[in-house]
């Protein structure tokens, strides 16, 4: 049985909004197992994306705890959450968010150059393995505009990848990518799980929600069911469709 | 209305911007309207001190056994002249003020009336009545305040070899001919007594050289002579030959023009600089429209939408920019009237002339047209754009920045991350940073050439290539010439030192030269002279001529002249140009043979300069054992005090802290402006820096270190645009002062103190305009 990366107790987060308060996240408990693929759905709306977000400490949450190596995210100082960021967690965002004047390999040594641990050479030899994994190789030389959507989501999985963080957090990562890319860019997820990288996935698709190994469903900010899936097989695909669907639909999806 | 209301909504919105412009057109109205008031208002004073004094068209100062009653009638009854009027003096070379030796001649005369207006003892204003003098009260006239910092209270000696005489001063008097520090001789008042008993005691000893009696003569033009004062002075003396006796003679203009020389050469660099810094707000302005277009694609496209037309779109930025100029130039102006008296004080010291303190508005206001003018014109080509912003692009996102590879990209690498990515950032938009830079290098190259004048102030070398005559060893005989046996007791000491470079025996003159009164100097050895051109004359019939003397008489080396001085006419060939500041250039020098020629014997001064400065006291002491009393023997090493320059230096101290200040403060609004705009365009990118572990500091540092950057690249260009043009633009400028041979002398901290001045601030202000990266979220980057 794998044990907790992450926890978080009374997880609360509010907004204001015409004077007055609106309640994103409502008192979350939830923990968050090593080497899992947890995938988080939920209507538009639901805080899907407040919750990673405030999960991974790129948002202050307005109460509650994050526990990750006994420390509480929500109390963190900006320096340690941006040491957080460049040695144990990574992000996938949906709009994949490279640095346009940098060009594909640059914007993946940047991050690898920020955790001190590794040497110059290093980083990049790592990062050139990890565009060759991708299948972007080349195109490393190429500015973000240069190359297609899923070149830069596979880019920008590479880049969250490069300092191995202990925890990987993906925000929509197939939200604007067309059908072949969208494949493409699970399968690279998929095989990173099945190497041991904990990921947490926000979605509302529900061809990547089948790669999870843990579902989780939100409604207004709080977490109303969850189902457990082992690891994800090709072959069986079209039977852990149904059951998802089948769970999805218990869940007034 | 639909204008006035988006012209509302968009100061509101881009405070900064409009503000930033309004900040840059406050200095830029400020500095023009203080600079062409002072510059106006200095001019206007000495115009009218030398109207309220009825100033003569021609001075001349003629020891009294040389001025016969006939050549006084001679002048009297020329055509030309209205009235000659004269004043009793007493020519003093031997002066100490605060027991300190001063080296101009002084003409003493009695006060009788004659003082017309008086300063208060802090020279802030003038005194409502001149004060009565007492018997052992000395009034002065400023400039020998500026140049040996004396004071109301302070105790000044005269030494003759009739005796001693000790004054206290009591007071300093308005001389608009001779008060300025320019001048070289100077009128100084004691009470009709003292003058009697002091005339009296010169006239019972033999030696004119030392002491003598001196006649003032005035010569006033008829109000109908349409003469210049040159061409006057030249047609009296042709006639009477009256100026061949003077040893000094000047005319009004002349003397006009000495004493506003340098406040006028001052305000030219400053008028320059205020001209660059107009320019860099045009630039600045032009750049801020390209980006806010670029950046506001979107609502410019929804502007078109809606019916906007791309004309009444420019209206707006005109509209926008004007009113933040107007604003500005308002305020700039307002605040122009506090620096106006503060400024104008700067040249008091110089011009011994309280400045008038007006605002020269018609000047003001028609360069602030201009400036709105250009500022239209401006804004109409950088607008050109809005007429290719298509609603359809615009809404569809297809405006976005796109990055393209660059000749000048450089890999960003893990060793030097920081220099790297601020390198990449600058690299990738070099167009938005191309206006930072400009504006560094031209700030660069004003704070350079004016920290070149200012050393050039200091540098000995420099002051000797002007044609100050700078030794560390001086020795002068008390009250008469040098004999043949101490000129040989000299040499055969200084011959002994290999430490002395030149060695140099020279006395000074008026003489007459095609009917000019022109200021001659006499070397004994014509080797030592500084040379531009040709040779130093060898022969008795040869002189050399600075290159503003050859201009104005219209000769060249070869050419022949004929020099008169009392009996004598001899002519004389110019045998090269050599460079001297001596009477802001209108000068000449010949050497022993030359001299003797003309009636001139003897030398007044020796120098020696030393490769080693630090053995100027032992060669003092040296030269007093051999020689005895009765010298003024001086070592001086350092130069600090050279009283000549000492008040120019000070005002062009207060032009470099003026300029560097200004520069500073342009500086801050031009970074806080461009990093404003960038940081608006980069929002994105920084959230993006944040997501993968970079801290707010670190993103303030790249900031900073991209302005570094920048301000290292306009640095050099600055630094180069200096070595190339500010020696030669400098030079044209002192060439009206007698500097035709500016050598430039770029020390280490010539370059280093802006270089680092203007990198810091860069640095800084980059960093603290940077701060608003704390308030970028990155929750931004979150698409729900």
């Amino acid at each position: 049985m794998s044990s907790n990366i992450l926890t978080a107790h009374d997880l609360c987060k509010s907004f204001a909004h015409n004077g007055g308060q609106v309640h994103v996240l409502s008192h979350i408990d939830l923990e968050i197992k090593e080497k899992d693929f947890t995938v988080v759905m939920g209507a538009s709306g639901s805080g899907k994306s407040t919750l990673l977000y405030a999960l991974s400490g790129m948002d202050k949450a307005t109460s509650g705890q994050v526990l990750f190596d006994g420390k509480d995210l929500v109390k963190m100082k900006e320096k340690e959450l941006a040491k957080l960021r460049s040695h144990d967690f990574g992000f996938i965002f949906q709009q994949m968010h490279l640095i346009s004047n940098l060009t594909l390999l640059e914007n993946v040594t940047v991050p690898g150059y920020l955790n001190n641990g590794k040497g110059a050479s290093e980083v990049k030899g790592r990062a050139e393995k990890l565009l060759e994994q991708m299948g972007i190789s080349d195109v490393k030389t190429h500015l973000p505009s240069q190359v297609s959507g899923g070149e830069q989501q596979r880019c920008a999985i590479a880049r969250s990848i490069i300092h191995e963080p202990k925890l990987l957090f993906a925000d929509e990562p197939t939200g604007a990518l067309n059908r072949k890319n969208t494949k493409e860019v699970l399968d690279l997820l998929t095989e990173l799980n099945r190497n041991g990288q904990s990921i947490l996935m926000v979605t509302h698709d529900l061809r990547a929600a089948l790669r999870a190994s843990r579902l989780l469903y939100l409604e207004d900010g709080n977490v109303i069911g969850e189902m457990t899936l082992p690891p994800y097989d090709k072959e069986e695909e079209k039977s852990r469709e149904t059951q998802v669907n089948a769970w999805l639909s218990s869940m007034k999806w | 209305m639909d204008i006035l209301t988006l012209l509302r909504a968009n100061i509101k919105r881009k405070k900064g911007a409009f503000l930033g412009i309004v900040l840059l057109m406050i200095i830029v109205s400020m500095f023009l309207t203080t600079i062409y008031s002072v510059k106006k208002n200095v001019t206007k004073s000495i115009d009218d001190a030398y109207e309220e004094f009825k100033t003569a068209n021609l001075m001349m100062n003629i020891t009294n056994e040389r001025l016969s009653d006939e050549l006084l009638k001679s002048v009297k009854d020329h055509p030309l002249v209205d009235h000659v009027s004269t004043m009793d003096a007493v020519l003093m070379r031997r002066h100490f003020v605060k027991e300190k030796e001063d080296n101009q001649s002084w003409l003493i005369v009695p006060m009788n009336g004659i003082v017309q207006k008086q300063f208060s003892d802090d020279f802030s204003s003038y005194l409502d009545e001149v004060r009565p003098i007492s018997p052992e009260g000395i009034y002065l006239v400023q400039g020998i305040a500026t140049n040996e910092g004396c004071k109301v209270g302070d105790d000044l000696r005269f030494q003759t070899k009739y005796g001693e005489y000790n004054f206290k001063i009591e007071g300093f008097v308005v001389e608009p001919v001779d008060g300025c520090a320019m001048v070289g001789w100077k009128t100084v008042y004691v009470a009709p007594e003292t003058f009697e008993k002091l005339a009296s005691d010169v006239d019972a000893v033999d030696n004119p050289d030392a002491a003598g009696r001196v006649t003032i003569v005035y010569v006033y033009k008829k109000a109908d002579c349409e003469m210049s004062d040159g061409e006057f002075a030249r047609t009296i003396n042709r006639d009477t030959g009256i100026q061949d006796y003077a040893y000094a003679s000047a005319t009004k203009t002349q003397m006009k023009r000495y004493t506003n020389l340098f406040s006028d050469i001052i305000c030219s660099i400053m008028i320059g600089f205020a001209m660059v810094l107009a320019g860099v707000v045009l630039i600045i302005m032009a750049h801020n429209i390209t980006v806010t277009i670029e950046m506001s694609y979107a609502e410019l496209g929804i502007l078109k939408a809606e019916g906007f037309t791309k004309g009444r779109i420019r209206v707006l930025f005109i509209l926008q920019y004007l009113l933040a100029e107007i604003t500005g130039a308002i305020i700039g102006t307002i605040l122009s009237i506090p620096m106006i008296s503060l400024f104008g004080g700067i040249f008091q010291p110089i011009t011994a002339i309280i400045a008038k303190k007006d605002v020269d508005l018609e000047t003001s206001l028609t360069l602030l047209l201009l400036i709105l003018g250009l500022s239209v014109l401006v804004i109409l080509l950088a607008t050109r754009k809005v007429a290719k912003v298509s609603p359809v692009k615009a809404l569809t996102g297809e405006s976005r920045d796109v990055y393209f590879e660059s000749f000048l990209t450089a890999p960003v690498s893990g060793k030097n991350l920081s220099l790297s990515l601020s390198y990449r950032q600058f690299s990738s938009n070099k167009r938005r940073y191309f206006v930072a830079i400009l504006i560094t290098a031209l700030l660069m190259f004003f704070m350079l050439t004016v920290n070149l004048m200012a050393s050039a102030m200091k540098s000995k070398s420099a002051l000797e290539a002007m044609g100050t005559i700078l030794c560390e060893v001086e020795v002068r005989p008390q009250d008469r010439n040098f004999t043949e046996e101490e000129m040989a007791a000299i040499e055969s000491v200084m011959k002994e030192e290999p430490t002395v470079n030149k060695s140099i025996f020279f006395r000074n003159e008026y003489v007459t030269v095609n009917g000019n009164t022109i200021y001659c100097q006499f070397y004994k050895d014509p080797e030592t002279i500084n040379m531009v051109s040709g040779r130093a004359p060898v022969y008795d019939n040869e002189l050399v001529i600075t290159d503003i003397l050859a201009e104005d008489l219209g000769l060249k080396t070869g050419d022949k002249l004929v020099v008169a001085r009392r009996e004598y006419r001899e002519e004389f060939i110019v045998s090269g140009i050599f460079c001297s500041m001596n009477d802001t250039g209108m000068t000449m020098a010949m050497g022993d043979a030359g001299a003797k020629k003309i009636g001139v014997n003897g030398y007044i001064w020796y120098g020696a300069s030393l490769s080693k400065p630090k053995e100027a006291d032992r060669l003092a002491k040296a030269l007093e054992e051999k020689l005895g009393a009765g010298f003024k023997i001086v070592a001086d090493s350092n130069f600090s005090e050279v009283s000549d320059i000492k008040s120019i230096s000070t005002a062009v101290m207060v032009m470099r802290y003026t300029i560097y200040v200004f520069s500073i403060i342009f500086v801050l609004v031009v970074v806080s402006m461009i990093c404003s705009k960038s940081f608006a365009q980069e929002r994105r990118d920084l959230g993006i820096y944040k997501a993968i572990g970079f801290t707010s500091r670190k993103l303030r540092s790249l900031f900073a270190l991209r302005f570094l950057i920048i301000a290292v690249i306009g640095s050099a260009i600055g630094t180069v645009l200096s070595l190339l043009f500010s020696s030669k633009g400098l030079s044209m400028l002192l060439r009206s002062v007698g500097i035709c041979n500016f050598i430039s002398n770029y020390r280490t901290e010539t370059i280093l103190i802006p270089v680092i001045l203007l990198l810091g601030c860069f640095f800084l202000f980059a960093y603290i305009s940077a701060r608003k990266v704390k308030k970028v979220e990155i929750r931004e980057l979150v698409i729900e």
